[in-house]
């Protein structure tokens, strides 16, 4: 009886965790317009292009109010259950592995994939949700103004998926700490709820990703060569298929060279309930195109967590 | 006999209709950085309301089904995306609107403001003006544990 007890016991919370799915993280930035007006932008070379992206790092360390904002966010984030990543942290981190993130290359040939610090930041952090925040203090003559904007981004498809803003009425009496915080207050409900049909979306139709599968130049194939008498861009297709929830994609720029998927609904997880981005999926496709009949190696790179590029021909 | 009813009704009606407010107005004034609502709530009497619970209904009505606004705040939506008629027979909502008088665990405070006199014609109407502070972050806890609102982790 006892043992019949304990293996049911196990059966129960083995049945309980398996039904529940793992939360999406969320992790608060400034917006590039706010680190823009506060000059706190750096230069990123983009493979010779010089290119200005918010410098998080000194924002985080310079900046009063923000360190504020962030920590009401965060406290009204934890009361509905979703305590934010520290991003501030996962900069330190980045910080320290610098070199291991500069290789994104392929072996054989040298070429590159170039991430942004934003990219490098997604890629590190797995936060599936950006909040950015941005906000301006304007002096009126009837006293002082807190515009404010709070904004969710997915990660994986940079689209934004809540969004609320707002003006407080001219206040000549409250310092501006406390009109930050009351802006927040008063914006958060209209986000978490645009925020709730997002993940209801999510858990319906499953994770949107990007995923690019292309030819390497010195590859004697490409993508119309056909192997067991179909060509391999209508094999990925029908794997794609099988694979995507409700087989929910869009293929994309298609030639023999290159074909791009977007809008590819993947699952939240995979069969050992272990969350799944675009890297884990397109390994998927990796192993389906080196077993037999198809014999092909492939580089994977990814650039943050929704966008996947398997370039076949070599590794 | 039949004169005698009617004209006891209509005396009943009068007074009635003289104790009872006509109308409610809510104006939100701010949303303290605790997420508290600061709300004015008016009405139109002849007689000061004895008991303030009419008022503090009001409130947690306006900001649970109506929507709050006002010139010093950011429009509030209403906590709930139900309409009154099919909450009815929740029991959680009967509790908060009811006898039971749940409302009066989310108005951490109450006061009278003002009341100013409009005289028209014959009638003298006192508008009573009262300044209602409600726990908004309780009450949308509570409402989620009731399963009235959906909290952010379900289906996770």
């Amino acid at each position: 009886m006892k043992k019949i007890i304990i293996i049911a016991s196990a059966v129960l919370i083995g049945l309980v965790s398996q039904a529940q799915a793992k939360k999406p993280t969320l992790m608060i930035l400034p917006s590039d317009n706010w680190c823009e007006q506060r000059y706190f932008m750096t230069e990123f070379d983009n493979q010779g292009t010089k290119q200005k992206v918010p410098n998080y790092k000194q924002s985080f360390q310079e900046d009063g109010e923000l360190a504020q904002v962030i920590s009401k966010i965060g406290s009204l984030m934890i009361d509905r259950g979703f305590p934010l990543k520290d991003a501030e942290q996962e900069l330190k981190n980045i910080e320290s592995r610098t070199a291991e993130d500069n290789m994104t290359s392929s072996v054989a040939t040298g070429s590159g994939l170039s991430e942004s610090p934003l990219d490098k930041l997604k890629n590190k952090a797995k936060a599936d949700i950006i909040l950015q925040i941005w906000w301006k203090v304007t002096k009126t003559d009837s006293g002082k103004v807190v515009s404010f904007i709070l904004e969710a981004l997915d990660a994986y498809t940079s689209k934004r998926v809540a969004s609320s803003t707002g003006n407080s009425a001219p206040n000549s009496k409250d310092i501006v700490p406390v009109m930050l915080q009351q802006a927040v207050v008063s914006n958060i409900d209209p986000f978490v709820s645009q925020l709730q049909t997002h993940f209801d979306d999510m858990t319906t139709n499953g994770r949107e990703i990007r995923l690019s599968v292309r030819k390497w130049n010195n590859w004697d194939k490409n993508l119309e060569t056909e192997v067991n008498g179909d060509e391999i861009r209508n094999q990925i297709y029908d794997w794609l298929q099988k694979n995507t929830v409700k087989g929910r994609f869009s293929e994309m720029n298609t030639s023999e060279n290159r074909v791009d998927y977007e809008q590819v609904r993947i699952p939240l997880f995979d069969e050992r309930n272990r969350a799944m981005d675009a890297r884990q999926f397109a390994i998927g496709l990796q192993k389906y195109l080196k077993a037999a009949p198809f014999n092909i190696e492939a580089k994977l790179m990814t650039r943050g967590l929704g966008e996947a590029i398997l370039v076949l021909g070599e590794k | 006999m039949f004169r005698t009813a009617i004209c006891l009704v209509s005396i009943c009606m009068f007074l009635f209709g003289c104790s009872t407010p006509k109308s409610f107005q809510i104006e939100c004034q701010s949303v303290s950085v605790d997420a508290a609502y600061i709300l004015d709530v008016t009405t139109e009497s002849k007689k000061e309301l004895k008991d303030l619970n009419t008022i503090k209904l009001e409130a947690i009505d306006g900001v649970l089904f109506r929507g709050i606004s006002g010139p010093n705040c950011v429009t509030q939506k209403p906590i709930l995306t139900q309409s009154k008629s099919e909450l009815k027979s929740n029991k959680f909502i009967n509790s908060i609107l009811g006898k039971k008088k749940g409302y009066d665990k989310y108005v951490t405070s109450i006061s009278k403001l003002n009341t100013s006199a409009t005289v028209d014609f014959k009638k003298t109407t006192i508008i009573y003006k009262y300044r209602v502070s409600i726990n908004k972050e309780l009450l949308r806890k509570d409402l989620t544990e009731a399963g009235i609102l959906k909290s952010l982790n379900t289906g996770f």
